[in-house]
């Protein structure tokens, strides 16, 4: 198993983020991660992530608990794990060549073996032919899709992306889940996606997790979870899909 | 120290050492670039170190002739010696005097700074020695001493005296320290003891000496009772109060048969120049006279006119104008001066007795003799010039008469100018002399060197042959030759009593005695009794005691030696100083140490907020608690501050190190607070680095520090940036 949650505990305060979720991604498995929100789901993949501390069970990446991990070792996680962020998180200040790097080149790859993995990535997402640009000059899906190859370019076993369409309008949402549809079939990498796009849930994803309340209610195949929808959540989005 | 693993952390603490460096360098330089040219003006003002010895002030007006004046003095030193004229400052000339090397010596200072009282419109001077040290504050005695130890002290060149200051002068400023100390002990460790008894014959200076002597044991050090302190200036106040008293006109009340004696202090009203008496039971007249009684020295009750004048003889109608001056064996300037009324609550009230009124002065303007109360000077010299004017008198007689009455005449003539113009002792001199030189001319002539002259037909009195009036002529000229000189010296003895310019003060006092009114008089002889003649005329003794004597006990000790009338004055025996140069380089200094301090705080506030808020405003969204950034933020601000405070030599007064630390710390955590108001970082591209798997340097210096402010920081930041 690439990634195993177990049972993790979060909270702010008083407010319960997560109540014990477990989940698991197995390499090259597309995990689709839905419900409402403030149900939790970003706060689960900050905390995969090491970038958020939780307050009790485990989170285990390739078999080794992450939990216990400081320093140079969780700086070592994080590059096996790809984040795309709602809002792209891009430097402004560099080119959309630069931004691909950075990862690369200060994770101490050889410049030329990084531009090359990077110009690799640009590709896949499309983007070929806009290194020398500025973010501030791309548009929003385009600005994902460098988000996207910044973390494909490191090559990671899994990807985590939350909401990566939510920010964007609905006339580039389709070029980021075509790119993010094709990552699926290629099982090249796992993916953890957070999103509400059942649509893409439906097409891409192995397994479909629901969360409601920072707890697991529905947990299975897309068409298990949408098909014979066993909550409340799952008939609504069932309903949405239907629609 | 793991934190300095990563090279930005390490570039970072080399950015701090830089920032403390450059801004220790900044701000020394900034301060330095201010004393500089503050020092150049001191320099300009007060020349450079050593080059003068002397600044003498001059009146403004006077500088032409002062400079002229000056030169004359500066010629006697020598070529080398030199005068330079400076800036005007508050309506003062300056000139800067410096002397030969070889001539910097005590006696030939102090014999200079003596003859500047000859400069027209000298204000006052001021010792430009370098390096040197002034102990201030010092009474005549203890000057003396304190001069003498300072003299034989290590380090010392030189010590002069002047004013109440002794201006000790350094062989080298390495010096300085020491003998400061070694001055600061002669005279922190010793106190003075003054007492003043506040009228004459009342103390006894021998045995309080004594008597504290013996109290304080080897903690009395000295009588230090300066000479010169009981001398020309009391002796001066002291012959004017006399003088004064003895001019004023004096009231004596004979009690009647049954009246209450008189009290000292109860007030009496005459008839004076009134047309009528007082009557009881009505308020004087404006014309009556008002006596105030005093006891005299000799127990008896001595009246002082205090409202009203004792007209001149024969002037005043009524009661007592049938009294002519020394009527009725009364003595010259005495006269009955009527019925004594006591006043009572401002109203005329019982008489008490028979009044007589003596006034020195109209017996003076009578031509009586002066009243044997007045100062003793005046009588010398009044007595004096009365046997030179009919010793003179006699001579013109003797020789021929017309030419020589025109002659002395003349002489006489210049003898009064030159009183009247205050010229002093020289010029009565000078123009006695001349007297005495036509005089012998004229005695020449009458012995029969010049055959044109016959002394006989001068129609001496003395008559009979040549010999025998050239006999006579001779004794009249021994004689007059004797009385002038004793005019001469009187006239001296009175102007050193007085003071410079005093002959001319008292001549202008007689010139002007005739008009003043008796009430005015009296008014004025209690001015100079309670401004300066009563204390004053007393006697006084200083002591010099040790610093170790608790100043109550001193005090208690000398009063219970002194008596209770004594006043007690216990001061400090001096006070040391560094010299005028040296008080302002120190105040320069001062300023230097100051602005660098500001510049110290100037940039360690600036190297804060443009180079380190960026960083702590990292920190906060790199993990760190809002506490633990604002305490880097605190120890930023002291190891800035505090660095470059200290490399610059700042010194802000009452900033200590406590202080400067405090401000730092303070500093740095209002900068930690504000971090991100003051230098933003972007949250979302932090967490980007994160995820990316970058150390916190590589988000620094990479993402944060060049968006930052333009700061040391990010200028050397770039060096080792890969992401251009």
């Amino acid at each position: 198993m690439l990634l195993h949650v177990d049972r993790v505990q979060k909270r702010y305060g008083p407010r319960v983020a997560l109540a014990g979720v477990s989940l698991t991604v197995a390499p090259g498995e597309t995990v689709v991660v839905m419900g409402p929100s403030g149900c939790g789901k970003s706060t689960l993949l900050r905390c995969i992530n090491r970038l958020t501390d939780w307050d009790a069970g485990e989170i285990y990446f390739a078999g080794k608990p992450i939990g216990p991990m400081d320093g140079a070792a969780v700086r070592a996680l994080r590059r096996q794990m790809g984040f795309v962020f709602q809002h792209f998180h891009l430097i402004e200040r560099l080119t959309v060549l630069d931004n691909v790097l950075l990862g690369l080149v200060l994770g101490g790859m050889p410049r030329d073996e990084a531009e090359e993995r990077a110009q690799a990535a640009l590709a896949r997402v499309h983007l070929a032919g806009e290194e020398a640009r500025r973010p501030a000059e791309l548009s929003g899906g385009q600005r994902q899709r460098v988000a996207i190859a910044r973390a494909l370019a490191l090559d990671p076993p899994l990807m985590l992306w939350d909401e990566p369409t939510a920010a964007l309008d609905p006339i580039l949402v389709a070029e980021v889940l075509e790119v993010m549809e094709d990552l699926a079939r290629s099982k090249s990498t796992g993916m953890l996606v957070v999103t509400h796009e059942v649509g893409f849930a439906l097409r891409a994803a192995d397994r479909v997790v629901l969360l409601e309340g920072g707890a697991v209610v529905d947990e299975g195949p897309p068409e298990q979870v949408f098909g014979r929808p066993r909550t409340a959540l799952a008939q609504r989005y069932a309903r949405l899909l239907a629609s | 120290m793991s934190l300095f693993r990563d090279a930005f952390w390490r570039e970072y603490a080399l950015v701090v050492l830089m920032t403390i460096l450059l801004g220790a360098g900044g701000a020394a330089a900034g301060a330095s670039a201010l004393d500089a040219a503050l020092g150049d003006a001191a320099r300009g003002l007060l020349g450079e170190a050593g080059q003068y010895h002397l600044i003498v002030h001059v009146r403004q007006g006077y500088r032409a002739a002062a400079a002229r004046e000056l030169e004359r003095l500066m010629a006697a030193h020598g070529p080398a010696a030199v005068l330079h004229e400076g800036v005007t400052v508050a309506g003062n000339a300056n000139f800067f005097l410096a002397l030969p090397p070889e001539q910097v010596r005590q006696p030939v200072l102090e014999e200079l700074v003596a003859r500047l009282g000859e400069v027209p419109g000298f204000n006052g001077y001021t010792w430009l020695l370098e390096p040197s040290l002034t102990v201030s504050g010092l009474r005549p005695g203890v000057q003396a001493l304190v001069a003498r130890e300072a003299a034989a002290l290590a380090g010392v060149r030189l010590a002069v005296r002047h004013g109440s200051s002794v201006t000790v002068l350094l062989e080298s400023l390495n010096h300085q320290r020491p003998v400061a100390a070694a001055l600061k002990a002669l005279v922190e460790g010793r106190q003075v003891a003054e007492v003043r008894w506040p009228g004459r014959g009342e103390g006894d200076p021998a045995s309080v000496v004594a008597a504290v002597r013996a109290a304080l044991g080897p903690e009395f050090l000295a009588d230090v009772t300066s000479p010169d302190e009981a001398g020309e200036t009391r002796q001066a106040l002291a012959a004017l109060r006399d003088w004064l008293a003895g001019l004023a006109a004096r009231v004596q009340v004979t009690p009647g048969p049954g009246a209450s004696p008189l009290a000292a202090g109860e007030r009496v009203v005459l008839q004076g120049p009134a047309p009528a008496p007082p009557e009881p039971g009505q308020p004087p007249e404006p014309q009556h006279l008002i006596v105030e009684m005093a006891a005299a020295e000799d127990g008896e009750l001595v009246g002082r006119i205090v409202h009203g004048d004792f007209p001149p003889p024969g002037a005043e109608p009524g009661n007592g104008a049938e009294g002519e001056l020394g009527q009725g064996g009364l003595g010259a300037g005495a006269r009955p001066a009527g019925t004594a009324f006591r006043l009572v609550d401002g109203v005329v009230g019982p008489p008490v007795g028979e009044a007589v009124l003596v006034s020195p002065r109209w017996a003076l303007a009578a031509g009586g003799g002066p009243d044997p109360a007045a100062g003793q000077s005046w009588d010398q010299l009044v007595q004096a010039a009365r046997e030179a004017a009919e010793q003179l008198a006699a001579v013109v007689d003797l020789l021929a008469p017309a030419a020589a009455s025109a002659d002395t005449g003349q002489q006489a003539q210049r003898l009064a100018r030159a009183l009247r113009a205050g010229d002093g002792a020289s010029a009565v001199r000078e123009a006695l002399l001349g007297v005495v030189l036509t005089a012998l001319l004229r005695a020449g002539q009458a012995s029969g060197d010049d055959p044109g002259v016959e002394p006989a037909e001068a129609g001496h009195p003395a008559g009979g042959d040549g010999a025998g009036d050239r006999a006579g002529v001779a004794a009249q000229l021994a004689a007059l030759h004797q009385s002038l000189t004793r005019l001469a010296e009187a006239a001296e003895g009175l102007q050193e009593a007085a003071g410079q310019g005093g002959l001319a003060a008292v001549f202008d006092i007689q010139g002007r005695l005739l008009q003043l009114r008796d009430d005015e008089l009296t008014r004025l002889w209690q001015a100079v009794e309670g401004a300066a003649g009563g204390p004053a005329a007393g006697q006084r003794v200083e002591l010099l005691v040790s610093g170790s004597v608790p100043a109550a006990r001193l005090e208690q000790v000398v009063r219970q030696a002194a008596g209770e009338e004594a006043v007690v004055i216990i001061t400090a025996a001096g006070v040391v100083a560094p010299s005028p140069r040296a008080l302002v380089l120190e105040l320069l200094q001062d300023v230097r140490r100051s602005v660098a301090g500001l510049g110290a705080l100037l940039a360690a506030a600036a190297a804060l907020v443009l180079d380190h808020a960026t960083v702590l405003a990292a920190l906060g969204r790199l993990g760190c608690s809002r506490r633990a950034v604002a305490a880097v933020g605190a120890g930023l601000g002291v190891l800035l501050l505090g660095g470059i405070y200290g490399l610059s030599g700042a010194a802000i007064p009452g900033a200590g190190p406590g202080v400067v630390a405090a401000a730092g710390a303070g500093l740095g955590v209002a900068v930690a607070l504000l971090a991100e108001r003051l230098s933003p970082v972007q949250p979302d591209e932090i967490m980007a680095g994160q995820a990316l798997g970058l150390s916190d340097g590589q988000i620094l210096r990479e993402i944060v520090v060049p968006v930052g402010r333009p700061g040391l920081l990010s200028l050397v930041n770039r060096w080792r940036r890969q992401f251009r």
